[in-house]
């Protein structure tokens, strides 16, 4: 240990030699350093414009002797450092100069030994040993491995430090290495044993400032330690530079010798920082041929060490590695399997000090590696999986509710779906191909890390997987695929206990989220229609567990998407019989006809919970079936829609619509049998007639007539008879049911219209030639209608009395200007009263 | 110029007797491109040769190339293999611009601040700051302006509005479907700092790396001149020796 004496800079008032100045003190005293420094540094230069080499180190000497100081913390001693090291610039110039004026650099090696003071001498002897390397006077490697045992002469922590770091710094570009031609300096092993000894010396006098001075300043002693750190690491820096320490050397000789060191030396935050180090500044190539090595190593740092933190970074190290260099890290390397086997005896050691979020940064970076060294590796995923469980269970944390936590573990499910495909490599190799949703689908593990999470977070994630499967759009080859997708988005699909506190969800939001669900049904489409079919039919099966408040989002769309299915499978059909297609290679499991039994199952479950939307879905379905030719699916559409109509409507407006539309859709259909048709069209009539209100029955009656004369056409095969579809007998009926009821409606101002209403409706039907509506039946109608409009209040005229007049205007019309001469005769038969 | 101030600013300029060997095989000449310098007076070149002392510093992000660009600069070697920087190193090397051989002093530092612990002391003095983007990475280039923000702090030149940086964009070897950031941001970017200067260049092939460095030396020699108008000089004088710390 240097001595003090008198002549040292006075120390701070009231301060202890080893006890710094404060802040604004430890400035000034720089300062005054600096200002020494730069005097002395031009007293030296004078001196070697002079040539004078004895005055040249007695001024070096002085201004080296500023290092002495222990009164500088780390950075403001490394900011003296810097200043004279600037300074000493010069010097190794001159004795450049001098050498290659004559002068033994064995005899300048000697003389500047002579300085009294061990710090000036031993910088000094540092600048003459690396001018002795270059000029090769005698072999580096016998200079180097003397320097380095000099410098032990200064074991003060900090000062020893940083001359060795000079040492360092100055033999860098002279240490021997395998591109010299020339080994008679020494090879790269002299080199690498000389910045290994450096190492191991500059490692002990860190570790020992811990156990230095008084336990209070403990706090500062390791802040102190936190600054210098980087002296010692920049060893490991110079290895890892050096030409010739290759993987062999590396794994050999430099990686067995720190990792001694590391160890023995049982600093916790030497290690720490070491370790670190080590994965920082070698390349990914040797971490890979030393990885068991140095995984092996993590067992044995102290209790304190965070070697979690540790693995994560060399996992995350080499993960990137992997997305650009994956070629070069063969399946020989064992590399997965290495980090597995060594991470798992490490946790369980260290299991009373690991936290949660520990053990899933880790698992996370894991996963990160596999994704980019073995993106198609799915059983690896699934084994990342399966240790985070077992490792959370071993720990016994059955819930993850911190925020940290629950982010890693989202991110590690949603991983594999998001993560990017991989680019091909750098070699030139071709990226394989990116996980489809299928792929991640075959994913068994996740669940387990699913089941960690609350309610709430389960279902952000299903929000999540159910987005990304939307956007991958990738075709489900399976519907057993269709049940993992499902225990997946589970909250989203049916309701789950826990989140019941949440049944107030906002409206909107369950929506929006329910409409995101039924998205899915689009990403199922698949070529062959029968796993279409299939995927539908098993999406129905958890659907349809979703209640009353879901299906009407997600069956709907599922309705509509088997629609076109069906349209799909009816069309392929046709052709196929036609000839105009080949038949399937495999016949067809589902036909048509299958898939309206499939619809039809949809539409009773939609009835049973919206029987308005299920009526109008019955009716498409009804026209769908008719369409393909099935009329015995389109009778039983029609029967579900009427019979949810009798059970399930009961608000009159609403039974008006749902009438309307029932009728007009049978009235739009073609391929009913006779039987058929009329039953469903004389239920139509009598439901129409129990309507609530006399209008609604009027009006709806009305609407009836038209199902007996319908325009549609003749069945195609020649030789059947065409379905009588024109009853004049029942339209006539209908008529006259209807002025029935009008007749019973009270006020003028209610039946007027309907009278007029239907008197329009009668010329409809003579139009039509229809031979029960006679001209006769019509005038007696002209005249009741004016009849019952003169009976009207003032207020309600206009209206009533412009639709009279245009109608009765319509037929004069016909009359004045017949388009044919028939039509004269005909229409002339009316008689209006003027 | 009187000799005792040159001692000041252009530290011991024409005595090294190793370092003028040195440059008749390892400087490179700018003489063609930049033209001869009228930086130094007739009487100063009466020797005809001047040597001007540089401090370059290096900034950037992690792994945008800075110590491979040193690298191929100095051993013209490019090493594939990625290393972390720790700390700071610095190297020496000479190039000439016009008549004047500028000795630079180039500090390559970490891009991981936490491999900073000593601090940032030897940003002082600095006459050049150079900093380096990897133009592959666009996050690299968006974080210029905080390394030049932490560079003015820690070495507080005088007039930080003039202080002249260079920035690299590196690595344009790669092929251009892997390039974030494009020449036509870069200029633009640049044009609105008009103390900055811009070159691409790839450490790995050794494309535009020599041009840089000697762009850079002329950038540094130019600040540095300035330095010593604008700056009042120190005066070397006889002082008292100090009492003798020696056992």
């Amino acid at each position: 240990m240097m001595q003090k004496d008198a002549s040292s800079p006075p120390p701070a008032p009231g301060a202890g030699a080893n006890v710094e100045p404060v802040e604004e003190d430890q400035i000034r005293y720089l300062e005054q350093c600096k200002v020494n420094v730069r005097q002395q540094a031009a007293n030296m230069v004078r001196a070697i414009d002079a040539g004078d080499l004895e005055e040249v180190l007695k001024f070096a000497n002085l201004v080296l002797g500023e290092l002495r100081t222990s009164l500088l913390s780390p950075q403001k001693y490394y900011e003296l450092f810097l200043a004279i090291s600037t300074q000493l610039s010069t010097l190794e110039s001159f004795f450049n100069d001098a050498h290659s004026k004559g002068k033994k650099m064995n005899e300048l090696y000697e003389l500047v030994q002579h300085a009294g003071n061990i710090i000036p001498r031993l910088y000094l002897l540092v600048i003459a040993g690396s001018i002795y390397i270059k000029t090769k006077e005698a072999p580096a490697k016998y200079i180097l491995k003397d320097l380095v045992e000099m410098c032990k002469g200064v074991q003060h922590p900090m000062r020893g430090l940083f001359l060795r770091h000079y040492l360092l710094q100055l033999t860098r570009d002279k240490l021997p290495d395998d591109s010299d031609q020339d080994k008679s300096g020494g090879t790269v092993r002299d080199s690498v044993d000389f910045v290994l000894h450096n190492f191991i010396e500059m490692n002990k006098l860190w570790v020992r400032m811990q156990h230095q001075g008084a336990g209070r300043d403990r706090e500062r002693r390791e802040k102190e330690r936190g600054d210098l750190r980087v002296l010692v690491g920049t060893n490991l820096v110079r290895l890892s530079s050096l030409e010739g320490v290759d993987e062999a050397l590396y794994s050999d000789v430099v990686l067995p010798a720190v990792l001694e060191q590391v160890v023995g030396c049982q600093d916790c935050i030497a290690q720490q920082y070491l370790m670190e180090v080590i994965a920082q500044v070698f390349p990914d190539e040797f971490h890979l041929r030393t990885l068991d090595t140095y995984l092996k190593t993590l067992a044995h740092l102290e209790a304190k060490v965070d070697v979690i933190a540790l693995m994560v970074t060399l996992v995350k190290r080499l993960a990137k590695f992997g997305l650009s260099q994956r070629a070069k890290i063969t399946d020989e390397m064992r590399l997965f399997e290495t980090f597995l086997e060594n991470i798992q005896p490490i946790v369980e050691h260290r299991s009373d000090s690991i936290s949660t979020v520990q053990v899933l940064q880790l698992h996370e970076a894991l996963l990160d590696l596999v994704l980019s060294v073995y993106p198609e590796r799915l059983a690896y995923i699934d084994q990342v999986y399966a240790r985070t469980s077992a490792t959370l269970e071993a720990m016994n944390v059955t819930s993850i509710e911190d925020a940290a936590s629950v982010k890693i573990l989202k991110r590690m499910i949603m991983l594999p779906l998001e993560a990017p495909a991989p680019a091909a490599t750098a070699t030139g190799a071709a990226a394989p191909p990116r996980n489809t949703l299928a792929d991640v689908l075959c994913l068994e593990k996740n669940v387990d890390l699913l089941r960690l999470l609350t309610p709430i977070h389960k279902k952000q994630v299903a929000l999540s997987i159910t987005r990304s499967a939307i956007e991958r759009g990738a075709p489900i080859p399976d519907p057993e695929k269709i049940d993992r997708l499902v225990e997946l988005i589970r909250p989203l699909i049916k309701d789950e206990p826990g989140l019941e506190a949440e049944a107030d969800e906002d409206k909107e939001e369950f929506e929006e989220n329910q409409n995101l669900v039924a998205k899915l049904v689009h990403i199922l489409a698949n070529e062959s229609s029968d796993m279409t079919y299939r995927l539908f039919y098993n999406i129905r099966r958890h659907f349809g567990q979703g209640g009353f408040k879901r299906v009407r989002h997600t069956l709907v769309p599922l309705f509509f998407a088997s629609m076109r299915l069906c349209h799909r499978v009816y069309r392929t059909e046709q052709q196929e019989a036609a000839g105009e297609a080949a038949p399937a290679a495999e016949p067809r499991q589902f036909g048509s006809i299958k898939i309206l039994r499939f619809l039809l199952e949809i539409v009773n479950i939609i009835i049973k919970a919206f029987p308005e939307t299920g009526l109008r879905l019955a009716l498409q379905a009804a026209l769908c079936a008719d369409n393909c030719n099935s009329s015995e699916m389109a009778y039983d559409f029609m029967t579900a829609a009427l019979l949810a109509y009798e059970t399930e409507i009961s608000e009159s407006r609403a039974q008006l619509q749902a009438m309307q539309i029932i009728i007009s859709t049978l009235q739009s259909t073609k391929n009913f049998t006779e039987d058929n048709y009329d039953t469903l069209a004389k239920k139509c009539t009598m439901l129409s007639s129990k309507l609530l209100k006399k209008p609604d029955q009027c009006r709806a009656v009305v609407m009836c007539s038209h199902l007996f004369w319908t325009e549609r056409p003749i069945p195609a095969t020649p030789g059947e008879t065409a379905p009588e579809w024109h009853d004049g007998s029942r339209v006539l009926e209908c008529l006259n049911r209807s002025v029935e009821i009008a007749d019973k409606c009270m006020a003028p101002n209610v039946h007027a219209p309907l009278f007029i209403e239907i008197l329009n409706e009668h010329l409809f039907y003579y139009a039509k030639n229809v031979p029960e509506i006679t001209a006769d039946r019509i005038t007696e109608l002209v005249n009741l209608v004016i009849n019952r409009v003169s009976a009207l209040q003032e207020e309600d005229l206009p209206a009533i009395m412009a639709y009279k007049q245009n109608t009765l205007r319509h037929i004069r019309w016909h009359q004045a200007s017949p388009r044919e001469p028939a039509e004269a005769d005909k229409y002339a038969a009316i008689a209006i009263p003027h | 110029m009187p000799e005792s101030r040159q001692h000041c600013y252009v530290l011991l300029a024409s005595r090294r007797a190793v370092w003028k060997a040195d440059s008749k095989t390892n400087t490179t000449s700018l003489q063609n491109q930049f033209g001869g310098s009228d930086y130094f007076s007739p009487t100063e070149m009466a020797d005809g040769r001047k040597t001007a002392y540089v401090k370059v510093i290096f900034l950037g992000d992690q792994s945008v190339g800075k110590t491979s660009l040193l690298n191929q600069f100095i051993q013209k070697r490019f090493q594939k293999k990625y290393k972390a920087t720790l700390g700071s190193d610095f190297f020496v090397k000479e190039v000439r611009v016009g008549e004047t051989t500028v000795v630079m002093q180039i500090w390559d530092t970490a891009g991981q601040e936490r491999f900073r612990s000593l601090g940032s002391s030897y940003f002082r003095g600095a006459d050049l700051c150079c900093l380096v983007y990897d133009v592959t990475v666009g996050k690299s280039f968006d974080d210029l302006d905080n390394w030049k923000e932490e560079f003015l702090l820690q070495a507080m030149p005088p007039d930080p509005e003039r202080f002249p940086f260079f920035v690299i964009a590196n690595k344009v070897d790669l092929p251009d479907d892997q390039r974030m950031v494009t020449s036509s941001r870069a200029t633009e970017w640049i044009r609105r700092r008009p103390n900055f200067h811009h070159v691409e260049a790839s450490a790995k092939s050794g494309d535009g790396v020599d041009q840089a460095f000697l762009q850079m030396a002329t950038v540094a020699l130019e600040r540095n001149r300035e330095d010593r108008q604008v700056l009042t000089p120190v005066q070397v004088r006889d002082v008292d020796p100090p009492p003798s710390k020696c056992c």
